[in-house]
């Protein structure tokens, strides 16, 4: 456990090794421990959201809990796994040196902060929780933590994505010379962040439409996840609509 | 099964450095990794299993489709190069230019795995022609942009080397929407029966085109 909470704190120091090789410029967790770190802290963030169908329902509300629980870690996976190989492929292309793996394990370990930042913030929710007890103060609470959460985990990305570590120089086939490291203008960072949040964010957005209930509304049956049909986006739309004071 | 330097390879490519391998590097990712595309795209209403086959055909026709244009192309290229005299330099073209093809298949396979998504949550066949024509228009961006780098390391001057580029551009983007229409259906209209071609695949997709935006 000690050991486990080391290695989150390197990760979220953002450590790098000061002599980079291609493969694995970055120092800290494995993969695996990465993506149970991701669940692990997930779950610690779910749980207090899926708190409030407790407080409002009672002992009912303990399935809402468990299944937030287990779905806000898997939204945030599932929408890595889709948008992963894009991805990868624009971070390439913009011009920077990970490798696939490695590409694998900065988008895992961005994944990872935003989750730890949210579970830091779970407390908060709880304390709103016990004493506000509005379904829609929960609900734009929980979108400002998470988008906190979110806003401090690209941020988290961005310095690595700068690091010397993460930037490329292609190699000269005339001289056969080995990749040098230079340090470039942040731009390659700051281009990829944007591809990288607006291809996660669209996705994500959809994907915790297609994965909700999270909080689940009062006075609506449990469900693990609602029938779907239409996107986010028409929902917002009506929902903007309704606000405006449309029939 | 897969060739060990594919993951190499693909790397080498999106990079823009696929020019220290073998040539036949850059067609092979397309052969392999575009029908990955093909099955994404393919799979537009494919819940009721007898929509399942169209994936199946897509995954065949896209690779198809990106090295025949090729194909067809390549000759005239050839004449460009000896025209604008810059024969020596046509290797090297056609080495970028493959390369090229290579990131198309790559960012194609890449954007994919968005399709099913959008197609899951919109049920519309016209918006599912609007992604996919958005996910050509960011996968030839892609490609682009690897063309024109490996472009840079040809030696002749560097207007003919950019008028080329053009020339490639145009006639790769004429040949390659016909190609596109003889090969149609890709995502399958959900009006029509599943089919590996349409009925007369040898017609004219711009005068098509035309007629229905005229509607004579």
């Amino acid at each position: 456990m000690k050991r486990l909470l080391g290695q989150l704190d390197a990760l979220l120091r953002a450590r790098t090794t000061d002599a980079p090789t291609d493969g694995e410029p970055f120092a800290g967790p494995p993969k695996r421990l990465l993506l149970a770190m991701a669940l692990a802290l997930g779950g610690v963030y779910g749980a207090f959201m899926g708190w409030y169908a407790v407080r409002v329902a009672g002992f009912e509300g303990l399935a809402q809990l468990a299944s937030t629980t287990v779905k806000l870690p898997l939204l945030f996976l599932l929408t890595l796994a889709v948008t992963f190989p894009s991805l990868y492929v624009f971070n390439t292309l913009l011009g920077s040196r990970l490798t696939f793996p490695a590409t694998l394990r900065l988008a895992l370990g961005w994944i990872t902060v935003m989750l730890a930042v949210a579970a830091s913030l779970g407390p908060i929710l709880g304390f709103f929780t016990i004493s506000a007890d509005s379904y829609i103060f929960i609900v734009i609470l929980n979108v400002i933590l998470l988008g906190l959460s979110g806003v401090v985990g690209c941020g988290a990305l961005l310095q690595r994505l700068r690091s010397p570590a993460a930037q490329w120089i292609p190699r000269d086939s005339a001289t056969k010379a080995p990749p040098t490291i230079v340090y470039q203008p942040a731009d390659v960072g700051r281009q990829t962040l944007f591809v990288w949040i607006v291809v996660f964010g669209v996705v994500g957005l959809q994907m915790a439409w297609v994965m909700r209930p999270f909080i689940g509304a009062p006075g609506e049956e449990f469900a693990i996840l609602r029938p779907t049909g239409s996107h986010i986006f028409a929902a917002l739309l009506r929902l903007a609509r309704v606000a405006a004071g449309a029939p | 099964m897969l060739p060990r330097s594919l993951p190499s390879d693909i790397d080498l490519a999106l990079r823009a450095t696929l020019l220290d391998r073998p040539w036949w590097a850059g067609p092979r990712i397309v052969l392999l990794i575009s029908p990955l595309a093909g099955l994404a795209i393919g799979s537009f209403g494919a819940v009721s299993p007898e929509r399942a086959p169209q994936m199946l055909y897509a995954a065949i026709k896209l690779p198809l489709m990106i090295l025949g244009s090729a194909v067809v192309c390549l000759p005239a290229f050839f004449v460009m190069h000896l025209a604008l005299r810059a024969r020596r330099d046509f290797p090297l073209a056609v080495r970028g230019v493959l390369g090229g093809q290579a990131v198309f298949a790559i960012a194609l396979a890449g954007l994919a795995p968005l399709i099913p998504v959008w197609y899951g949550a919109v049920h519309s066949h016209r918006l599912a022609i609007l992604a996919n024509g958005a996910l050509f228009a960011i996968a030839s961006a892609c490609s682009l942009v690897a063309v024109a780098r490996a472009q840079r390391r040809s030696t002749g001057p560097r207007l003919t080397s950019r008028a080329l580029l053009v020339c490639w551009l145009f006639l790769y983007t004429l040949v390659g929407m016909q190609t596109a229409w003889m090969l149609r259906p890709f995502i399958g209209s959900p009006e029509a029966p599943i089919s590996f071609l349409r009925e007369r695949p040898l017609t004219n997709g711009y005068v098509a085109v035309l007629r229905q935006i005229v509607g004579g």
